[in-house]
Protein backbone atom coordinates (compact mmCIF):
# COMPACT_ATOMS: atom_id res chain seq x y z
CA UNK A 1 0.00 0.00 0.00
CA UNK A 2 1.14 3.54 -0.77
CA UNK A 3 1.95 5.68 2.26
CA UNK A 4 -0.56 8.28 1.13
CA UNK A 5 -3.38 5.71 1.14
CA UNK A 6 -2.31 4.38 4.52
CA UNK A 7 -2.37 7.90 5.98
CA UNK A 8 -5.75 8.53 4.32
CA UNK A 9 -7.43 5.44 5.76
CA UNK A 10 -6.23 6.36 9.24
CA UNK A 11 -7.49 9.89 8.73
CA UNK A 12 -10.90 8.72 7.48
CA UNK A 13 -11.25 6.42 10.47
CA UNK A 14 -10.20 9.05 13.01
CA UNK A 15 -12.64 11.55 11.50
CA UNK A 16 -15.48 9.04 11.60
CA UNK A 17 -15.78 8.77 7.80
CA UNK A 18 -15.23 5.01 7.80
CA UNK A 19 -16.05 2.54 10.57
CA UNK A 20 -13.77 0.32 12.65
CA UNK A 21 -14.29 -2.81 10.54
CA UNK A 22 -13.51 -1.01 7.29
CA UNK A 23 -10.40 0.59 8.77
CA UNK A 24 -9.18 -2.67 10.33
CA UNK A 25 -9.60 -4.56 7.10
CA UNK A 26 -8.00 -1.85 4.90
CA UNK A 27 -5.09 -1.39 7.28
CA UNK A 28 -4.78 -5.14 7.84
CA UNK A 29 -4.93 -4.81 11.59
CA UNK A 30 -6.13 -7.75 13.63
CA UNK A 31 -6.18 -6.52 17.21
CA UNK A 32 -9.00 -4.30 18.49
CA UNK A 33 -7.03 -1.25 19.61
CA UNK A 34 -7.57 1.05 16.65
CA UNK A 35 -10.46 2.62 18.58
CA UNK A 36 -7.98 3.56 21.32
CA UNK A 37 -6.39 6.17 19.05
CA UNK A 38 -9.77 7.87 18.67
CA UNK A 39 -9.97 8.03 22.45
CA UNK A 40 -6.51 9.60 22.64
CA UNK A 41 -7.45 12.27 20.13
CA UNK A 42 -10.74 12.96 21.91
CA UNK A 43 -8.75 13.41 25.04
CA UNK A 44 -6.42 15.95 23.40
CA UNK A 45 -9.38 17.93 22.11
CA UNK A 46 -11.09 17.79 25.49
CA UNK A 47 -7.94 19.07 27.11
CA UNK A 48 -7.58 21.89 24.58
CA UNK A 49 -11.21 22.99 24.96
CA UNK A 50 -10.96 22.90 28.75
CA UNK A 51 -7.86 25.06 28.57
CA UNK A 52 -9.15 27.61 26.05
CA UNK A 53 -12.82 27.90 27.01
CA UNK A 54 -13.14 27.50 30.80
CA UNK A 55 -15.78 30.25 31.15
CA UNK A 56 -17.84 29.10 28.16
CA UNK A 57 -17.87 25.56 29.52
CA UNK A 58 -19.00 26.84 32.91
CA UNK A 59 -21.63 29.27 31.63
CA UNK A 60 -23.16 26.84 29.11
CA UNK A 61 -22.74 23.86 31.47
CA UNK A 62 -21.10 21.93 28.65
CA UNK A 63 -20.25 18.25 29.10
CA UNK A 64 -16.87 18.09 27.42
CA UNK A 65 -16.80 14.31 27.10
CA UNK A 66 -19.95 14.49 24.98
CA UNK A 67 -19.25 17.64 23.04
CA UNK A 68 -15.56 17.18 22.26
CA UNK A 69 -15.92 14.15 19.91
CA UNK A 70 -18.74 15.91 18.02
CA UNK A 71 -16.62 19.03 17.70
CA UNK A 72 -13.49 17.32 16.46
CA UNK A 73 -15.31 15.27 13.84
CA UNK A 74 -16.83 18.43 12.39
CA UNK A 75 -13.92 20.80 12.85
CA UNK A 76 -10.46 19.31 12.66
CA UNK A 77 -7.25 21.06 13.66
CA UNK A 78 -5.50 22.65 10.70
CA UNK A 79 -2.42 23.82 12.53
CA UNK A 80 0.53 22.07 14.13
CA UNK A 81 0.26 24.43 17.08
CA UNK A 82 -1.18 22.24 19.84
CA UNK A 83 -3.44 24.96 21.16
CA UNK A 84 -5.11 25.66 17.84
CA UNK A 85 -7.51 22.76 18.34
CA UNK A 86 -10.09 25.15 19.79
CA UNK A 87 -10.02 27.61 16.91
CA UNK A 88 -13.41 26.72 15.46
CA UNK A 89 -15.23 26.08 18.70
CA UNK A 90 -17.12 29.43 18.58
CA UNK A 91 -18.34 28.49 15.08
CA UNK A 92 -19.35 25.04 16.36
CA UNK A 93 -21.45 26.61 19.14
CA UNK A 94 -23.04 28.95 16.60
CA UNK A 95 -24.00 26.02 14.38
CA UNK A 96 -25.39 24.17 17.37
CA UNK A 97 -27.62 27.20 18.13
CA UNK A 98 -26.27 28.03 21.56
CA UNK A 99 -27.51 31.44 22.85
CA UNK A 100 -25.73 34.38 21.26
CA UNK A 101 -24.06 35.40 24.55
CA UNK A 102 -22.53 31.92 24.86
CA UNK A 103 -21.25 32.15 21.29
CA UNK A 104 -19.82 35.57 22.08
CA UNK A 105 -18.22 34.40 25.31
CA UNK A 106 -16.47 31.60 23.41
CA UNK A 107 -15.30 34.09 20.80
CA UNK A 108 -14.03 36.38 23.55
CA UNK A 109 -12.09 33.49 25.12
CA UNK A 110 -10.66 32.47 21.76
CA UNK A 111 -9.60 36.02 20.81
CA UNK A 112 -7.85 36.34 24.14
CA UNK A 113 -5.79 33.35 23.20
CA UNK A 114 -5.49 33.83 19.46
CA UNK A 115 -3.86 37.24 19.64
CA UNK A 116 -0.97 35.65 21.54
CA UNK A 117 -0.59 32.91 18.91
CA UNK A 118 0.28 35.37 16.17
CA UNK A 119 3.62 34.52 14.62
CA UNK A 120 4.47 38.09 13.80
CA UNK A 121 5.95 40.73 16.01
CA UNK A 122 4.58 44.21 15.69
CA UNK A 123 8.07 45.67 15.59
CA UNK A 124 9.02 43.50 12.60
CA UNK A 125 5.91 44.49 10.70
CA UNK A 126 6.51 48.23 11.17
CA UNK A 127 10.28 48.32 11.49
CA UNK A 128 10.60 51.50 9.41
CA UNK A 129 8.52 53.79 11.62
CA UNK A 130 10.19 57.17 12.39
CA UNK A 131 10.59 58.69 15.85
CA UNK A 132 7.61 61.08 15.81
CA UNK A 133 5.27 58.88 13.82
CA UNK A 134 2.31 56.81 14.90
CA UNK A 135 0.68 53.88 13.16
CA UNK A 136 -2.21 51.52 13.60
CA UNK A 137 -1.20 48.25 15.27
CA UNK A 138 -1.04 45.83 12.30
CA UNK A 139 -2.21 42.97 14.52
CA UNK A 140 -5.21 44.83 15.94
CA UNK A 141 -8.44 42.81 15.91
CA UNK A 142 -11.83 44.54 16.08
CA UNK A 143 -14.86 42.41 16.85
CA UNK A 144 -18.52 43.39 17.04
CA UNK A 145 -20.29 42.21 20.23
CA UNK A 146 -23.97 42.33 21.15
CA UNK A 147 -23.46 41.53 24.83
CA UNK A 148 -21.19 43.11 27.40
CA UNK A 149 -18.96 40.05 27.80
CA UNK A 150 -16.06 41.88 29.51
CA UNK A 151 -18.45 43.03 32.24
CA UNK A 152 -20.31 39.69 32.46
CA UNK A 153 -17.26 37.52 33.13
CA UNK A 154 -16.62 39.43 36.36
CA UNK A 155 -20.19 38.83 37.52
CA UNK A 156 -22.51 35.84 37.75
CA UNK A 157 -22.04 33.65 34.68
CA UNK A 158 -25.40 31.99 35.28
CA UNK A 159 -27.26 35.28 34.74
CA UNK A 160 -27.85 36.47 31.19
CA UNK A 161 -25.42 39.31 30.40
CA UNK A 162 -26.51 42.83 29.53
CA UNK A 163 -26.81 43.87 25.93
CA UNK A 164 -24.28 46.44 24.81
CA UNK A 165 -23.77 46.75 21.09
CA UNK A 166 -20.10 47.64 20.78
CA UNK A 167 -16.81 46.85 19.11
CA UNK A 168 -14.15 45.20 21.22
CA UNK A 169 -10.58 45.97 20.23
CA UNK A 170 -8.07 43.21 20.90
CA UNK A 171 -4.30 43.72 21.10
CA UNK A 172 -1.54 42.08 23.06
CA UNK A 173 0.72 43.24 25.77
CA UNK A 174 4.25 43.08 24.34
CA UNK A 175 5.98 42.03 27.50
CA UNK A 176 3.51 39.66 29.13
CA UNK A 177 2.18 38.49 25.75
CA UNK A 178 -1.27 38.41 27.22
CA UNK A 179 -4.33 40.04 25.83
CA UNK A 180 -5.57 43.63 26.10
CA UNK A 181 -9.30 44.21 25.51
CA UNK A 182 -10.59 47.73 24.88
CA UNK A 183 -14.21 48.71 24.35
CA UNK A 184 -14.07 51.06 21.38
CA UNK A 185 -15.32 54.57 22.10
CA UNK A 186 -16.49 56.82 19.26
CA UNK A 187 -13.19 58.76 19.33
CA UNK A 188 -11.11 55.57 19.27
CA UNK A 189 -13.04 54.40 16.22
CA UNK A 190 -12.46 57.78 14.58
CA UNK A 191 -8.71 57.53 15.27
CA UNK A 192 -8.66 54.05 13.72
CA UNK A 193 -10.61 55.34 10.71
CA UNK A 194 -8.10 58.10 10.07
CA UNK A 195 -5.30 55.52 9.90
CA UNK A 196 -7.37 53.24 7.68
CA UNK A 197 -8.24 56.07 5.30
CA UNK A 198 -4.71 57.49 5.14
CA UNK A 199 -3.05 54.06 5.09
CA UNK A 200 0.33 55.44 6.26
CA UNK A 201 2.30 56.46 9.35
CA UNK A 202 1.08 59.78 10.76
CA UNK A 203 2.83 62.22 13.10
CA UNK A 204 1.02 62.86 16.36
CA UNK A 205 0.35 66.56 15.61
CA UNK A 206 -0.90 65.79 12.13
CA UNK A 207 -3.21 63.13 13.55
CA UNK A 208 -4.68 65.71 15.91
CA UNK A 209 -5.21 68.16 13.04
CA UNK A 210 -6.81 65.53 10.85
CA UNK A 211 -9.10 64.51 13.69
CA UNK A 212 -10.06 68.03 14.70
CA UNK A 213 -10.93 68.95 11.13
CA UNK A 214 -13.93 66.61 11.15
CA UNK A 215 -14.67 66.02 14.80
CA UNK A 216 -16.24 68.13 17.50
CA UNK A 217 -13.98 66.61 20.18
CA UNK A 218 -11.90 69.00 22.27
CA UNK A 219 -8.15 69.03 21.77
CA UNK A 220 -7.62 67.94 25.36
CA UNK A 221 -9.95 64.96 25.11
CA UNK A 222 -8.36 63.96 21.83
CA UNK A 223 -4.85 64.04 23.33
CA UNK A 224 -6.06 61.84 26.19
CA UNK A 225 -7.60 59.32 23.79
CA UNK A 226 -4.44 59.15 21.67
CA UNK A 227 -2.39 58.42 24.80
CA UNK A 228 -4.96 55.78 25.82
CA UNK A 229 -4.80 54.18 22.36
CA UNK A 230 -1.03 54.08 22.68
CA UNK A 231 -1.25 52.53 26.14
CA UNK A 232 -3.60 49.83 24.85
CA UNK A 233 -1.32 49.19 21.83
CA UNK A 234 -4.14 50.11 19.45
CA UNK A 235 -1.78 52.57 17.83
CA UNK A 236 1.98 52.29 18.08
CA UNK A 237 4.97 54.63 18.13
CA UNK A 238 8.65 53.84 17.88
CA UNK A 239 8.97 54.62 21.60
CA UNK A 240 6.15 52.33 22.65
CA UNK A 241 7.60 49.48 20.59
CA UNK A 242 11.17 49.89 21.85
CA UNK A 243 10.08 50.37 25.44
CA UNK A 244 7.82 47.35 25.41
CA UNK A 245 9.94 44.92 23.45
CA UNK A 246 13.14 45.67 25.29
CA UNK A 247 11.60 45.21 28.74
CA UNK B 1 31.41 12.71 19.63
CA UNK B 2 29.45 10.31 21.84
CA UNK B 3 31.44 11.33 24.88
CA UNK B 4 30.85 15.04 24.23
CA UNK B 5 27.16 14.47 23.70
CA UNK B 6 26.67 13.23 27.27
CA UNK B 7 24.70 15.89 29.12
CA UNK B 8 23.77 14.01 32.29
CA UNK B 9 20.20 13.67 33.53
CA UNK B 10 17.63 16.24 32.43
CA UNK B 11 14.02 17.17 33.08
CA UNK B 12 11.22 18.33 30.83
CA UNK B 13 10.79 22.08 31.24
CA UNK B 14 7.18 22.70 32.24
CA UNK B 15 5.33 25.97 32.84
CA UNK B 16 4.25 24.78 36.27
CA UNK B 17 7.90 24.70 37.38
CA UNK B 18 9.12 27.95 35.81
CA UNK B 19 9.54 29.70 39.15
CA UNK B 20 11.46 26.79 40.69
CA UNK B 21 13.57 26.39 37.56
CA UNK B 22 14.61 30.04 37.68
CA UNK B 23 15.30 29.96 41.43
CA UNK B 24 17.08 26.67 41.55
CA UNK B 25 18.53 25.22 38.40
CA UNK B 26 21.94 24.19 39.63
CA UNK B 27 21.10 20.54 40.19
CA UNK B 28 19.38 19.82 36.86
CA UNK B 29 21.95 19.03 34.17
CA UNK B 30 19.80 19.98 31.21
CA UNK B 31 16.23 20.52 30.05
CA UNK B 32 14.13 19.23 27.22
CA UNK B 33 11.33 21.43 25.87
CA UNK B 34 8.32 20.51 23.79
CA UNK B 35 9.36 22.51 20.72
CA UNK B 36 5.81 23.44 19.68
CA UNK B 37 5.18 25.16 23.01
CA UNK B 38 8.00 27.62 22.38
CA UNK B 39 7.68 28.16 18.64
CA UNK B 40 4.94 30.80 18.66
CA UNK B 41 4.86 32.24 22.14
CA UNK B 42 7.16 34.86 23.55
CA UNK B 43 6.61 36.32 27.00
CA UNK B 44 7.45 34.35 30.11
CA UNK B 45 8.34 31.03 28.40
CA UNK B 46 10.87 32.83 26.22
CA UNK B 47 12.27 34.72 29.22
CA UNK B 48 12.80 31.41 31.04
CA UNK B 49 14.59 29.94 28.01
CA UNK B 50 16.82 32.99 27.74
CA UNK B 51 17.67 32.81 31.41
CA UNK B 52 18.70 29.14 31.11
CA UNK B 53 20.69 29.91 27.96
CA UNK B 54 22.56 32.69 29.77
CA UNK B 55 23.48 30.15 32.47
CA UNK B 56 24.74 27.80 29.74
CA UNK B 57 22.28 25.05 30.71
CA UNK B 58 21.64 22.89 27.62
CA UNK B 59 18.08 22.84 26.26
CA UNK B 60 17.06 20.20 23.72
CA UNK B 61 14.00 20.83 21.54
CA UNK B 62 11.75 17.78 21.30
CA UNK B 63 8.90 17.96 18.79
CA UNK B 64 5.63 16.11 18.24
CA UNK B 65 4.42 17.64 14.98
CA UNK B 66 7.04 16.92 12.32
CA UNK B 67 4.89 14.03 11.11
CA UNK B 68 7.77 12.22 9.45
CA UNK B 69 5.58 9.25 8.53
CA UNK B 70 3.10 11.32 6.56
CA UNK B 71 3.23 11.45 2.76
CA UNK B 72 2.86 15.25 3.07
CA UNK B 73 5.96 17.42 2.86
CA UNK B 74 7.22 19.07 6.02
CA UNK B 75 5.07 22.11 6.76
CA UNK B 76 7.16 25.14 5.84
CA UNK B 77 5.70 27.42 8.53
CA UNK B 78 6.57 24.74 11.05
CA UNK B 79 10.07 24.36 9.69
CA UNK B 80 10.69 28.11 9.80
CA UNK B 81 9.66 28.31 13.45
CA UNK B 82 11.73 25.24 14.34
CA UNK B 83 14.72 26.80 12.64
CA UNK B 84 14.29 29.98 14.69
CA UNK B 85 14.02 27.97 17.89
CA UNK B 86 17.16 26.00 17.08
CA UNK B 87 18.95 29.23 16.29
CA UNK B 88 18.00 30.55 19.72
CA UNK B 89 18.91 27.40 21.67
CA UNK B 90 21.95 26.24 19.72
CA UNK B 91 21.31 22.66 20.94
CA UNK B 92 23.61 19.69 20.23
CA UNK B 93 20.65 17.84 18.62
CA UNK B 94 16.86 18.01 18.21
CA UNK B 95 14.32 15.22 18.20
CA UNK B 96 10.90 14.03 17.11
CA UNK B 97 9.11 10.71 16.76
CA UNK B 98 8.90 7.84 14.30
CA UNK B 99 5.22 8.45 13.65
CA UNK B 100 2.76 10.48 11.64
CA UNK B 101 0.46 13.03 13.22
CA UNK B 102 -1.12 14.80 10.26
CA UNK B 103 -2.55 14.07 6.84
CA UNK B 104 -3.32 16.65 4.16
CA UNK B 105 -3.14 19.53 6.61
CA UNK B 106 -5.39 17.91 9.23
CA UNK B 107 -3.47 17.57 12.48
CA UNK B 108 -4.45 14.78 14.86
CA UNK B 109 -2.05 15.84 17.59
CA UNK B 110 -1.27 12.25 18.41
CA UNK B 111 1.62 9.92 17.57
CA UNK B 112 0.23 7.46 15.03
CA UNK B 113 2.20 4.36 13.93
CA UNK B 114 4.05 4.62 10.62
CA UNK B 115 3.72 2.27 7.70
CA UNK B 116 6.96 0.29 7.43
CA UNK B 117 7.46 -0.20 3.71
CA UNK B 118 10.30 0.69 1.35
CA UNK B 119 8.37 3.71 0.02
CA UNK B 120 7.74 5.01 3.53
CA UNK B 121 11.41 4.42 4.39
CA UNK B 122 12.39 6.51 1.40
CA UNK B 123 10.06 9.37 2.37
CA UNK B 124 11.06 9.44 6.05
CA UNK B 125 14.79 9.21 5.27
CA UNK B 126 14.50 12.01 2.75
CA UNK B 127 12.79 14.25 5.30
CA UNK B 128 15.43 13.54 7.95
CA UNK B 129 18.26 14.17 5.48
CA UNK B 130 16.70 17.48 4.46
CA UNK B 131 16.21 18.55 8.07
CA UNK B 132 19.76 17.69 9.08
CA UNK B 133 21.16 19.41 6.01
CA UNK B 134 19.21 22.61 6.59
CA UNK B 135 19.44 22.77 10.37
CA UNK B 136 23.05 21.60 10.51
CA UNK B 137 22.64 19.61 13.73
CA UNK B 138 21.89 15.91 14.24
CA UNK B 139 18.29 14.74 14.41
CA UNK B 140 17.38 12.12 17.01
CA UNK B 141 14.53 9.77 16.10
CA UNK B 142 12.37 8.48 18.96
CA UNK B 143 10.62 5.09 19.03
CA UNK B 144 6.95 5.40 20.05
CA UNK B 145 4.52 3.25 21.99
CA UNK B 146 2.07 1.55 19.64
CA UNK B 147 -1.02 -0.49 20.30
CA UNK B 148 -1.47 -2.34 17.03
CA UNK B 149 0.50 -3.86 14.21
CA UNK B 150 -0.40 -3.78 10.56
CA UNK B 151 0.16 -6.68 8.20
CA UNK B 152 0.88 -4.07 5.55
CA UNK B 153 4.31 -3.56 7.13
CA UNK B 154 7.13 -5.03 5.06
CA UNK B 155 9.68 -4.90 7.87
CA UNK B 156 9.92 -4.93 11.64
CA UNK B 157 10.39 -1.72 13.57
CA UNK B 158 14.01 -2.65 14.37
CA UNK B 159 14.78 -3.24 10.69
CA UNK B 160 13.02 -0.04 9.73
CA UNK B 161 14.90 2.09 12.29
CA UNK B 162 18.22 0.46 11.38
CA UNK B 163 17.66 1.28 7.71
CA UNK B 164 16.73 4.91 8.50
CA UNK B 165 19.92 5.33 10.53
CA UNK B 166 21.93 3.81 7.68
CA UNK B 167 20.43 6.19 5.13
CA UNK B 168 20.54 9.37 7.21
CA UNK B 169 23.19 8.88 9.86
CA UNK B 170 20.65 10.29 12.30
CA UNK B 171 20.76 9.65 16.03
CA UNK B 172 18.31 7.69 18.14
CA UNK B 173 16.33 8.84 21.12
CA UNK B 174 15.63 5.55 22.82
CA UNK B 175 12.45 5.73 24.89
CA UNK B 176 13.01 2.86 27.30
CA UNK B 177 9.47 3.07 28.65
CA UNK B 178 8.04 2.84 25.12
CA UNK B 179 10.14 -0.27 24.46
CA UNK B 180 8.90 -1.77 27.73
CA UNK B 181 5.24 -0.92 27.05
CA UNK B 182 5.45 -2.42 23.54
CA UNK B 183 7.31 -5.51 24.78
CA UNK B 184 4.57 -6.28 27.31
CA UNK B 185 1.69 -5.48 24.94
CA UNK B 186 3.21 -7.51 22.09
CA UNK B 187 5.04 -10.10 24.13
CA UNK B 188 8.64 -9.68 22.99
CA UNK B 189 11.95 -9.41 24.81
CA UNK B 190 12.71 -5.76 25.46
CA UNK B 191 16.49 -5.95 25.80
CA UNK B 192 16.75 -8.14 22.68
CA UNK B 193 14.82 -5.45 20.80
CA UNK B 194 17.23 -2.76 22.03
CA UNK B 195 20.24 -4.90 21.11
CA UNK B 196 18.93 -5.23 17.58
CA UNK B 197 18.95 -1.44 17.06
CA UNK B 198 22.00 0.50 15.80
CA UNK B 199 22.88 1.24 19.42
CA UNK B 200 25.98 3.30 18.64
CA UNK B 201 23.53 5.96 17.38
CA UNK B 202 21.65 6.27 20.67
CA UNK B 203 22.29 9.81 21.84
CA UNK B 204 19.49 10.19 24.37
CA UNK B 205 17.20 8.10 26.54
CA UNK B 206 13.65 8.86 27.70
CA UNK B 207 12.32 7.43 30.93
CA UNK B 208 8.63 7.82 31.74
CA UNK B 209 5.68 6.31 33.57
CA UNK B 210 2.80 4.41 32.04
CA UNK B 211 -0.65 3.17 33.06
CA UNK B 212 -1.56 -0.47 33.40
CA UNK B 213 -5.15 -0.75 32.14
CA UNK B 214 -5.21 -4.45 32.92
CA UNK B 215 -5.32 -5.75 29.38
CA UNK B 216 -2.85 -3.22 28.03
CA UNK B 217 -0.06 -0.90 29.15
CA UNK B 218 -0.67 2.66 28.00
CA UNK B 219 2.08 5.23 27.69
CA UNK B 220 0.75 8.19 29.68
CA UNK B 221 3.82 10.10 30.89
CA UNK B 222 1.72 10.64 33.97
CA UNK B 223 3.29 8.51 36.67
CA UNK B 224 6.51 7.39 38.33
CA UNK B 225 8.86 5.24 36.28
CA UNK B 226 8.01 1.62 37.12
CA UNK B 227 10.62 -0.81 38.60
CA UNK B 228 10.74 -2.91 35.40
CA UNK B 229 11.61 0.16 33.34
CA UNK B 230 14.41 1.06 35.78
CA UNK B 231 15.75 -2.48 35.34
CA UNK B 232 15.57 -2.18 31.56
CA UNK B 233 17.33 1.20 31.76
CA UNK B 234 20.19 -0.36 33.73
CA UNK B 235 20.43 -3.31 31.33
CA UNK B 236 20.51 -0.88 28.38
CA UNK B 237 23.35 1.15 29.89
CA UNK B 238 25.29 -2.03 30.73
CA UNK B 239 24.89 -3.17 27.15
CA UNK B 240 25.89 0.22 25.71
CA UNK B 241 28.90 0.41 28.03
CA UNK B 242 28.70 4.22 28.02
CA UNK B 243 26.59 6.87 29.76
CA UNK B 244 23.77 8.34 27.69
CA UNK B 245 22.00 11.66 28.26
CA UNK B 246 18.81 10.71 30.05
CA UNK B 247 15.56 12.59 30.41
CA UNK B 248 12.70 12.09 32.84
CA UNK B 249 9.48 12.64 30.85
CA UNK B 250 6.39 13.59 32.84
CA UNK B 251 3.71 15.47 30.93
CA UNK B 252 0.40 14.70 32.62
CA UNK B 253 -0.55 15.24 36.25
CA UNK B 254 2.88 16.75 36.66
CA UNK B 255 4.21 16.42 40.23
CA UNK B 256 6.30 18.95 42.14
CA UNK B 257 9.73 19.92 40.86
CA UNK B 258 11.23 18.12 43.89
CA UNK B 259 9.49 14.85 42.99
CA UNK B 260 10.82 15.09 39.43
CA UNK B 261 14.30 15.71 40.74
CA UNK B 262 13.99 12.57 42.88
CA UNK B 263 13.36 10.54 39.71
CA UNK B 264 16.35 12.24 38.09
CA UNK B 265 18.50 11.33 41.09
CA UNK B 266 17.51 7.66 40.68
CA UNK B 267 18.71 7.76 37.08
CA UNK B 268 21.94 9.42 38.20
CA UNK B 269 22.55 6.70 40.76
CA UNK B 270 22.14 3.99 38.11
CA UNK B 271 24.51 5.85 35.78
CA UNK B 272 26.98 6.16 38.62
CA UNK B 273 26.73 2.48 39.50
CA UNK B 274 27.23 1.53 35.85
CA UNK B 275 30.07 3.88 35.02
CA UNK B 276 31.24 5.49 38.24
CA UNK B 277 31.89 8.73 36.40
CA UNK B 278 28.78 10.89 36.38
FE1 LIG C 1 9.47 9.71 24.92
Amino acid sequence: MKLKDYNKIWSQFLLGKINLQEAQSSLKIKNPHLELYKEFINHHFEFALAKNFPLTIKAAKLKLQEISPLYYQEYQAYDWELNSMGKQFPQFLTNKNYPLYIQELSLYEWLKFDICLSCENEEEVISDIAQEELCLNPLLIGQQFTYDITDWINKDLFQTPLELHHILLVTRDFHLKNCLFTKASQILLEIINVFLEQNRFIEKNELKELMLSHSSTSKEKLSKEIEFALKQNIILSKDSLCLNHSS
Amino acid sequence: MQKNSYLGVGLGLRKKHFKKVLENNQDVDWYEILSENYMKFGGRPLDVLKSLISKKIPIIPHGVSLSLGSSDDIDQSYFKKLQQLIHLLNPPWFSDHLCFSSHEKVHFHDLLPVLKTSESLEIISHKINTLQEKLKIPFALENISYYLKSHLDEMTEEEFITEIVKRTNCKLLLDVNNVYVNSVNFNFNAIDYIKSLPVESIIQIHLAGHWNRGDLLIDTHGDYICPDVWVLYRKTLEYLERPVSTLIEWDNEIPSFEELKKEARKAKEILKECFDET
